[in-house]
């Protein structure tokens, strides 16, 4: 994995970027907002339902564009460049875990990670198979490898969704709500495995509305009405 | 840009396709039951159309797809070859059997006419001599006398059950032999031949050489006799213009029209429309219109459940596509773009048509088969019919597929994944 350098440019950086919905009655989700995300981060974006928080993952997922402001992903002016460059970036550079984990019910563990390199990797499908199991091993799954989804509990299907992140090895993990349809000891092990990514040079960027997922990144982003706060909490973690 | 575009196999595409289908077989199988029954008619309406339109071409191939009639159009500049000062002529050449016999395909070809004597009264015809008693078993005007060579003979196929029928020898030399009908055999009294009976005809002998109980070709004959043409020539004179000669050619199976086409130049190699010659009625032509009478109804029938086929198609695609938005916004973020996205769900409802069809045809082809077993028919199958079926699926899927995939392109990302 890259290492953090000073050369190396932000990850993610959001330049006045804003988000209006056309309508009737024009609706602001987010008003314009400086964040700057280095390689190597742990960031928390935490606020109510409704303030926002889906609308600023989806626009640093590139899965939306901002109606105002530069958004410069990797060093990389999203602005400019063509919705089919933004898809090919999303899928190399980008991993998404979500709280609906997202799984194909009907294939296997491998199967679904390996679906995360359909689109993006040339390379021979036994090759990609291995990555796939590299990326489950990594997670601690390596003895559920045929698994189908449904005989997993949802510790494990979302440590299987985090696989499927990873096998790309992206530059930016983005975790929506990744704890929120899990219990407590399972949202442990989840929040440990994605601890020992950032140990390993990944760049993390957490959004929940819960207080102690939030706690376990270096810094946290308050969002309330569309509008950022950030709060430089010396957290708890690796550092 | 240095990234990597997205992209897909066409291996993957199908990988996937299959995938999505395997997930739910009940319903695949269900979606494909309209294109299997639409390809399968059609398939099978064609096949029955054809096995038995054959079975009709079939009846009637051995004994006239084999047969030319070849007549005499009258001398050039006359159209209508009748010419009053010279009622009797006979135009073919004196070779005329070998020149038509020397064609490839030829089985038998002979000059034949009916017989009618030089002052126009009905020929006389008796088992007896003329002075022997009276005149009171004398039979006349209703027995008809035909001239024919012996290749003639041979090609009428006459089933001789006495005696034998005259050969080129007799021809050659005009003598008094003729071959009698059953029916006129027992009409004069003759019952075997072995006592070597004789006819007269206009007091004149001639020896019978044989009797046939039936003939394939110029049925006419079966209430007459036969005699050789030369010796009709010499006793009765040329044949009449209103019973003008005519040549019976029998070919081979599938050489009559070749055979029609070079017969009239090969009798008049100088002005080949001297003579015409009627090749029998082209089997393609009579199949074709008998098929298209038949097809045509039942063809729309087919034609109307494939659009119900791809009408279900379409439905279901578009409610998978419905129930896969989830799956749909993952492909998205996992770098799919929206062709992708289309061309999978294209892929999938390609393929539920061709295995539609594919399954049709086989259906098909077993009811033509079943059928043509049942009835001992042979199955007749044209490959232009049978090989495009499954591919008639696979477009009906295709443009079944176009538009719950065009939907499904559409869908946004942000919009699949909130659910």
């Amino acid at each position: 994995m890259t290492s953090a350098t000073c050369a190396a440019p932000p990850v993610v950086d959001l330049r006045g970027v804003a988000r209006t919905y056309q309508g009737p009655s024009p609706v602001t989700a987010l008003h314009p907002v400086e964040l700057r995300i280095g390689v190597g981060e742990h960031v928390a974006i935490i606020g109510p339902s409704g303030s926002g928080k889906s609308t600023l993952m989806n626009l640093i997922g590139l899965l939306d564009r901002p109606t105002a402001g530069t958004y410069l992903m990797d060093g990389v002016d999203t602005s400019q460049i063509s919705e089919r460059d933004r898809t090919a970036l999303r899928g190399h550079r980008i991993g998404f875990v979500f709280q609906a984990f997202h799984l194909m019910p009907h294939r296997s563990c491998v199967e679904n990670v390996m679906l995360a390199q359909l689109y993006t990797s040339r390379r021979p499908k036994a090759t990609r198979r291995a990555n796939a199991i590299e990326a489950l091993v990594q997670v601690g799954l390596g003895h559920r490898l045929e698994a189908h989804p449904g005989t997993l509990s949802g510790g494990e299907r979302q440590r299987v969704a985090i696989a499927r992140a990873i096998v790309n090895r992206p530059k930016l993990l983005l975790a929506d709500e990744p704890t929120g349809n899990l219990d407590s000891s399972m949202a442990h092990s989840v929040l440990d495995i994605l601890d020992n990514l950032i140990a390993d040079g990944l760049t993390l960027l957490v959004i929940t509305h819960d207080a102690t997922v939030a706690a376990r990144a270096r810094r946290t982003v308050r969002i309330a009405d569309g509008r950022l706060t950030e709060t430089q909490t010396g957290a708890t973690g690796a550092g | 840009m240095q990234i990597d575009r997205s992209h897909l196999r066409i291996r993957e595409l199908g990988e996937e396709a299959l995938a999505g289908l395997s997930q739910r077989p009940a319903r695949t199988l269900l979606t494909m039951l309209g294109t299997v029954l639409g390809v399968g008619a059609f398939v099978a309406i064609l096949g029955l159309t054809s096995t038995a339109t054959g079975q009709i071409s079939s009846a009637f191939s051995p004994l006239s797809a084999t047969q030319v009639d070849v007549q005499d159009t009258g001398p050039a500049g006359n159209g209508q070859g009748l010419q009053t000062d010279s009622p009797r002529r006979d135009d073919f050449p004196e070779d005329a059997d070998q020149r038509v016999e020397r064609l490839n395909g030829v089985v038998h070809a002979g000059v034949w006419w009916k017989v009618h004597s030089q002052d126009g009264q009905p020929v006389s015809v008796a088992a007896n001599p003329p002075n022997a008693v009276d005149n009171a078993n004398a039979e006349s005007g209703s027995v008809d006398i035909y001239a024919a060579s012996p290749e003639a003979l041979a090609a009428m196929r006459p089933t001789i059950t006495m005696g034998r029928s005259y050969d080129a020898f007799a021809e050659n030399r005009a003598e008094h032999v003729v071959v009698l009908s059953e029916s006129t055999a027992q009409r004069l009294g003759i019952s075997r031949i072995d006592a070597q009976p004789a006819v007269f005809l206009n007091g004149v002998p001639y020896s019978v050489e044989g009797i046939f109980s039936d003939v394939n070709r110029l049925p006419e004959v079966l209430l007459g006799m036969v005699i050789p043409t030369t010796t009709a020539k010499h006793d009765f004179g040329l044949p009449t213009s209103g019973d003008p000669a005519h040549m019976l050619i029998e070919t081979r199976l599938g050489a009559a029209r070749l055979v029609a086409s070079q017969a009239s130049i090969a009798l008049s190699p100088e002005q080949f429309d001297r003579f015409k010659a009627i090749p029998p009625p082209d089997p393609h032509a009579l199949k074709d219109r008998v098929a298209s009478d038949l097809n045509a109804l039942f063809l729309l029938l087919a034609g109307i459940t494939l659009a119900i086929g791809a009408v279900g198609i379409a439905n279901t695609t578009l409610v998978s596509v419905l129930e896969r938005t989830g799956e749909i916004g993952l492909r998205r973020s996992l770098g799919a773009r929206p062709r992708h996205i289309a061309s999978q769900f294209l892929a999938e409802s390609t393929a539920i048509g061709a295995l539609g069809g594919l399954i049709g045809t086989a259906l098909g082809v077993g009811t033509v088969i079943s059928v043509a077993l049942a009835k001992n028919w042979t199955a007749l199958l044209s490959p232009s019919a049978v090989l495009p079926a499954p591919l008639i699926g696979a477009v009906v899927g295709l443009a079944a597929g176009t538009y719950p995939a065009l939907r499904a392109a559409r869908i946004e990302p942000v919009e699949a994944l909130r659910r």
